[in-house]
């Protein structure tokens, strides 16, 4: 008894019946509609005897890294992090950082900061009237912030990204 | 929504030493300054001045100059829109660095209702800034036309150093600003249309809203009409999702230096014809004819000429391979070698226009196959081989697969030592990194 399936194809959807054995593909996106995102799980199974693969019923998708992350808010930026200066929160040199606009800084939150025209990354403190940036690094100075100095915070690092087989 | 010189913008967000700074960016080639930021308008360099008139006036003012980047201005452009989406789903983006909002309007008194959508403006504003770094500009009103002039007004008021942000609709000074507002600032109102208005004893905004009906479609055409319509706040602009179709396509570019071989020429008018091409099936349209045209410079030494050839595709097409093979036999046709005496043409420029665009679909088919490669089966292969040839390119990077006489790399003559870039790229000698869009280049931080 042959086991009704769907195939789709660019001209829209037709129906048709696969023969046991038969390799079906159940999704199909032309190439101009493939967008950046996440990609949509693609099952293969074989029609063995007319019966569907029991798996069939437990596809979630993938473990997305944008979803994890929010990488593709239009928040979000990546920068490049350079030097020793915060190696104490785990931020070494060469290492990706994403950096969120959109969140308010924090007391205690790895933040880029713009600092004599330059940008920085440093730990964001606030007590009381203090503010500071703290290197995470005893070798490296820290920057205090006078009263009425103003501290431009560029944003919030959210994530590190650290290729663990060094650079190439 | 407006962006306030909004190439400058992009620059300062991901390099704080531009704050406060002068800066100015140039157009393709640098050739001509196209973005001042308020201190270089303040000097009074006007728009679109060419850039080596100005070289050593902006260097003694400390102007800091950027070759055009446009990888990060359009996917800044792309973030900005991002955030207007996160406000209202109605946003229509008008170019990259405006676009129309609709909001449906609070209850309440007219002057209630301006005072709750100015300080809406200003969040919205807050949120842009803060998310993008992009300072921009947000006005309301009821028509498209009247929230342009709200934005020239926003202008005023932040020069004024208050917050860019206008509500026309029940503003208590709307009619004074709209007498006061010169008619060739009204959008859509062009330099010529301006002093016609002007002779007319139109010369404001007002005056435009109050000319009559006949004497509009009469002079002028139902443009204007619609236009002095929309200033009376009759909205004949709805938001539209989808932009105007093209008609026109034009691509083309200054040579980093001048050519006078027929086979450097040839490779820049493929790949700008292949990028047209790439341009017509991203937006689902097809042209009916190509041209290319062939100049040298307009003055100076040399001998002088430009010289523009076309001809109709059989049929409307956007194949990559069709428009190619089009465009270098016009360029065959338009291009000359010497001048009458035997002076070689120091060619500066070439391009290709698309004309006769069209939806897909709606291309008239020939009754015979007039080549082979027209039946169907063979029309559906070279369709799935465009689609995989832009999915190459957009995966590996714009000249990943070309077509071949694009040229490729390692063929290139004369190829400049810094970019492997063919001779007849634009010169683009004041880039910054493309911060966003590439690996390789993101904003470093210590």
């Amino acid at each position: 008894m042959p086991f009704p399936l769907t195939t789709h194809s660019g001209d829209g959807a037709s129906s048709r019946v696969a023969t046991p054995g038969e390799l079906v593909v159940t999704a199909y996106v032309p190439a101009s509609e493939v967008s950046p995102g996440p990609p949509l799980p693609l099952v293969l199974s074989r029609v063995s005897a007319g019966f569907p693969s029991p798996a069939d019923d437990y596809v979630e998708g993938h473990l997305d890294m944008h979803e994890l992350t929010g990488a593709l808010s239009p928040s979000c930026y990546w920068m490049q992090a350079e030097g020793e200066s915060m190696t104490g929160a785990g931020i070494l040199s060469g290492d990706r950082l994403l950096v969120d606009r959109a969140i308010e800084p924090a007391s205690g939150d790895v933040v880029v900061a713009a600092i004599d025209g330059e940008l920085t990354v440093k730990r964001f403190l606030r007590q009381g009237t203090r503010t500071a940036l703290l290197a995470a690094n005893p070798n490296y100075p820290s920057i205090e912030l006078c009263e009425g100095q103003e501290l431009v915070v560029w944003g919030v690092v959210t994530f590190v990204l650290h290729n663990a087989r060094g650079r190439s | 929504m407006d962006c306030s010189a909004f190439y400058c913008s992009c620059e300062r967000v991901f390099d704080p030493s531009l704050d406060g700074v002068p800066v100015a960016v140039l157009s393709n080639n640098d050739g001509c300054i196209i973005a001042r930021s308020q201190e270089v308008k303040d000097l009074g360099i006007p728009m679109g001045a060419p850039f080596f008139k100005h070289k050593r006036e902006l260097a003694e003012q400390g102007v800091r100059v950027f070759s055009s980047n446009y990888t990060l201005y359009g996917d800044m452009s792309r973030r900005v829109m991002a955030v207007l989406e996160t406000v209202t789903p109605d946003v229509e983006v008008y170019s990259i660095d405006e676009a129309f909002l609709s909001v449906p309007t609070p209850e309440g008194s007219p002057q209630a209702v301006c005072a709750e959508m100015e300080r809406r403006a200003v969040e919205i504003r807050a949120k842009v800034l803060r998310w993008t770094g992009i300072p921009v500009r947000v006005s309301w009103a009821e028509t498209k036309t009247l929230a342009k002039a709200a934005s020239e007004w926003a202008k005023v008021k932040l020069k004024a150093g208050g917050e860019p942000c206008v509500c026309l609709w029940g503003h208590p000074e709307r009619e004074r600003w709209l007498a006061s507002m010169p008619v060739g600032d009204v959008w859509g109102v062009g330099r010529r249309w301006a002093a016609k208005l002007e002779a007319l004893g139109a010369a404001t905004a007002s005056g435009l809203a109050a000319l009559p009906d006949g004497v509009l479609r009469q002079r002028f055409n139902v443009v204007l009409l619609r236009t002095a319509m929309e200033l009376r706040g009759v909205s004949c602009l709805p938001l539209s999702d989808a932009p105007v179709a093209r008609q026109t396509l034009v691509k083309s570019r200054s040579f980093g230096e001048p050519a006078s071989d027929l086979s450097t020429i040839s490779q820049a008018v493929a790949t700008h014809a292949a990028r047209a091409a790439e341009k017509l099936r991203r937006e689902g349209l097809v042209a009916g004819r190509i041209e290319a045209f062939v100049t040298t410079k307009r003055f100076g030494a040399g001998p002088h000429r430009s010289g523009c050839r076309g001809e109709m595709l059989g049929e409307a097409t956007a194949d990559s391979g069709a428009l190619v093979a089009a465009a270098r036999r016009s360029l065959g046709r338009a291009y000359v070698e010497f001048d009458a005496r035997g002076t070689p043409y120091r060619y500066r420029k070439a391009g290709v226009t698309l004309l006769e665009i069209r939806p897909v679909g709606t291309e008239q088919r020939g009754l015979f196959a007039v080549t082979d490669g027209d039946t169907a089966s063979d029309r559906q292969r070279r369709a799935a081989l465009m689609e995989a040839l832009d999915a190459a390119n957009r995966k590996y990077g714009k000249r990943a697969v070309v077509v071949a006489s694009q040229g490729c790399p390692s063929t290139l003559s004369r190829t400049r030592a810094a970019s492997g870039a063919p001779a007849w790229e634009m010169r683009r000698e004041r880039m910054s990194p493309r911060y966003t869009t590439r690996w390789d280049e993101l904003a470093v931080v210590r």
